[in-house]
């Protein structure tokens, strides 16, 4: 069970009702147009931040709804970490509207980095970020222990957080988030620099708050981490872009992805493909060579051009192929969210969808 | 403001103050080691000092005095018309002049040579000068080489430099504290990115200043009490004023020194640059407010950036109360001066402190 799964079953007896659950908007994976109408906590209006002469926001509009779940992803230095601070309220726009319904006292944050304090102990930064939200003595003590269990870090309650790991630090980051059961939760690429097995605990934790009523907004650069929300917002030079899987298709209409299985030369493939240079539609996932093209010529074509380029395989000669490289076809496959990003990335896309 | 939420800050700020040792022994050894180093600092020659001279009929010889002042470069007659001994010591108390001469008199009285003491290095020079003065004009006129005067120092009768230098260090100590700590706090925060946690909880921008200047103004009233204590019983430096009176204007200093520390905080990228910015800030106030060099020594060409910095207003408060007994009769200019420093600087702050949290 997948930790979104999780959290769609465990909405049923979650602490507010079950029309603003997580697994309430499971319908929303099914389209924007059929999502239930739910009061906005945030609400972006044609939202801008400029810093100096670049603009890393433009005429952003986005809401986001009590109970949603959703991802920004987006390359590196597309705005994510920008949008959500504006969301938590961390950073003004230079132009447009943000209107919160949420208060502060609600909102939990997350940043990417380790940003709660090094010389304090595990429960000193906890008590400390529990009490200025007025949570304090027996109900302190309580969640604390209640967190604590949760995210694993119990035995190490007295340990001054700078001597955490990374992922314990990473877990201590969303403990104080969600000490005081936030109504919003925002987290700036919560999983980065953490190992897989970390990974999961921690999106088990947002599961479970959000499971609870926790409505959680997260930034990723990580496409099969934003697959567990129920929407996927798309930054893509300062813009964003909000697609549902309908949309996913108008934007992908005429492209085809196509794998050449490759287990190993990993390395010889890479240096190939940093020779041809054919741009991002070509390129290496954990199956093999993936090419985005409109037909199987082209992809076969494309293929030959990166294969003759590896190291072992005379120059112009694309029948030839490189010592250790097996002779297999181009298998089909079903266009992912990295094929959708690079397609909208490179301008390729077929459609765009609109704003929220 | 919520008081709960403000306690729990200045509580978090005080176990991370508590936990940094080595921050700590800085706040707390500080104030010693600038107790030493000042307690026992050189002195300095200086010139255009202020002097009255007695005038009337009954001092034959108060213009020749007036006249040989006039000719040397260490003395400028600023103020005239004084009649007794009493009236010169009434002008020094209230910082009119340095130096007061009460010519011979007729009748054969002796006169009077009175002078500032508790500015050490002025008192210094005008007796060093006075009696080459008298000694010349006694060659020229193939008389007694003797000083027809009988001086009295005031505040400082043995020119000790402890008596001068540690009523300064009271606000030295807390310009530094108050000023350096401050901007490093507030850095820190920015820096390891635990001021955007404190953004997203409930803490107003007001809360989240006073809770961060809250505990170096406990801190630099302690040291404040350190360098009280230590002048008194170490250096045996005389406290003649009212503590709290010293208390209560040492506290409007404070506020504008916290001011000054937190807009350094508020251009600061990093720590380094806050110290950096800081020190910038603290070394004028050092060395041309009146601490060491007097303000009279100063070329105007520099003396405007004292009037520019608080500890120029500080220096005569803390320095008049300490040694001289001066009440707010005396210091009103100078109180009043500091608190509209203080209001000023500290809505700036505010004002950068706000807009650079979001």
């Amino acid at each position: 069970m997948s930790p979104s799964d999780e959290a769609n079953t465990a909405a049923a007896g979650s602490r507010r009702g079950p029309a603003d659950k997580c697994g309430a908007r499971a319908a929303g994976a099914a389209g924007l147009a059929t999502e239930p109408v739910a009061p906005s906590l945030v609400e972006l209006n044609g939202v801008g931040v400029r810093f100096g002469r670049k603009d890393a926001l433009r005429d952003v509009d986005l809401k986001v709804e009590d109970g949603a779940f959703v991802a920004v992803i987006g390359a590196d230095g597309a705005g994510k970490s920008t949008l959500v601070r504006v969301l938590a309220g961390l950073r003004r726009p230079t132009s447009g509207g943000v209107t919160r319904s949420v208060p502060k006292e609600e909102v939990g944050f997350s940043g990417s980095e380790f940003d709660l304090y090094g010389d304090l102990t595990v429960m000193e930064n906890l008590r400390f970020f529990a009490s200025v939200r007025g949570l304090r003595d027996a109900r302190f003590r309580r969640a604390a222990e209640r967190i604590l269990e949760m995210v694993g870090l119990t035995e190490a309650a007295d340990r001054p957080a700078a001597h955490l790991s990374g992922g314990m630090k990473k877990k201590l980051g969303l403990a104080a988030a969600l000490i005081y059961e936030p109504r919003l939760l925002i987290l700036d690429e919560p999983t980065i620099g953490v190992d897989p097995t970390s990974r999961r605990e921690l999106w088990g934790i947002v599961a479970e708050a959000c499971a609870a009523g926790t409505t959680a907004v997260f930034a990723t650069t990580y496409l099969d981490e934003a697959e567990r929300a129920r929407r996927v917002v798309l930054l893509s030079a300062g813009q964003v872009t909000e697609f549902s899987p309908e949309m996913t298709a108008d934007m992908t209409e005429g492209w085809r992805a196509w794998v050449l299985p490759q287990g190993a030369q990993k390395k010889e493939l890479r240096v190939a493909l940093a020779r041809a240079g054919l741009g991002p539609r070509v390129y290496l996932r954990q199956e093999g060579l993936a090419l985005l093209t409109h037909d199987l010529v082209e992809a076969e074509e494309l293929a030959g051009r990166v294969l003759s380029l590896a190291p072992g395989t005379q120059k112009g000669r694309c029948d030839i192929r490189p010592a250790g490289f097996e002779p297999a076809s181009l298998e089909p496959v079903s266009l992912n969210l990295d094929d959708l990003f690079v397609l909208v990335q490179t301008g390729l896309a077929a459609q765009r969808g609109g704003g929220s | 403001m919520r008081w709960r939420r403000l306690l729990s800050l200045i509580r978090k700020e005080f176990i991370q103050i508590k936990r940094d040792r080595r921050t700590l022994g800085m706040m707390i050894v500080i104030p010693f080691v600038w107790l030493l180093v000042f307690g026992y600092a050189a002195s300095f020659d200086v010139s255009h000092i202020s002097t009255g001279v007695a005038a009337g009929p009954q001092y034959p010889l108060a213009p020749m005095v007036s006249t040989l002042l006039a000719s040397s470069k260490y003395f400028d007659v600023s103020e005239q018309g004084f009649a007794t001994v009493d009236d010169l010591k009434e002008a020094i108390r209230t910082g009119k002049v340095s130096v007061g001469i009460v010519p011979p008199q007729v009748d054969g009285t002796p006169g009077t040579l009175v002078v500032d003491g508790s500015n050490l290095f002025t008192s210094q020079t005008a007796l060093r000068q006075l009696q080459m003065l008298a000694q010349g004009l006694a060659v020229q006129q193939g008389t007694s080489p003797a000083i027809p005067f009988k001086t009295e120092i005031l505040y400082n009768p043995d020119l000790r430099s402890a008596n001068s230098m540690i009523p300064g260090l009271v606000g030295v100590v807390m310009v530094f504290i108050a000023t350096i700590m401050t901007a490093m706090g507030v850095v820190r925060e920015r820096e390891r990115g635990t001021l955007e946690q404190l953004m997203v909880t409930p803490l107003s921008s007001t809360e989240l200043m006073i809770g961060k200047i809250a505990p170096y103004v406990v801190i630099s009233l302690v040291d404040l009490l350190i360098v009280v204590v230590a002048g008194v019983f170490i250096f045996d430096v005389p406290f003649a004023g009212n503590p709290f009176l010293l208390a209560g204007l040492s506290f409007i200093f404070l506020i504008a020194c916290l001011g000054i520390g937190l807009l350094v905080s508020t251009v600061s990228q990093t720590q380094q640059q806050a110290m950096q910015l800081a020190v910038f800030t603290l070394l004028p106030q050092i060395l041309i407010s009146g601490f060491i060099f007097p303000l009279t020594a100063i070329p105007w060409g520099v003396r405007w950036i004292a009037y520019l910095v608080p500890l120029t207003y500080f220096l005569p408060i803390c320095r008049g109360i300490f040694v001289k007994d001066l009440g707010m009769v005396n210091l009103w200019p100078y109180a009043l001066i500091l608190l509209a420093y203080a209001a000023a600087v500290i809505m700036l702050a505010a004002w950068r402190f706000r807009r650079r949290l979001v």
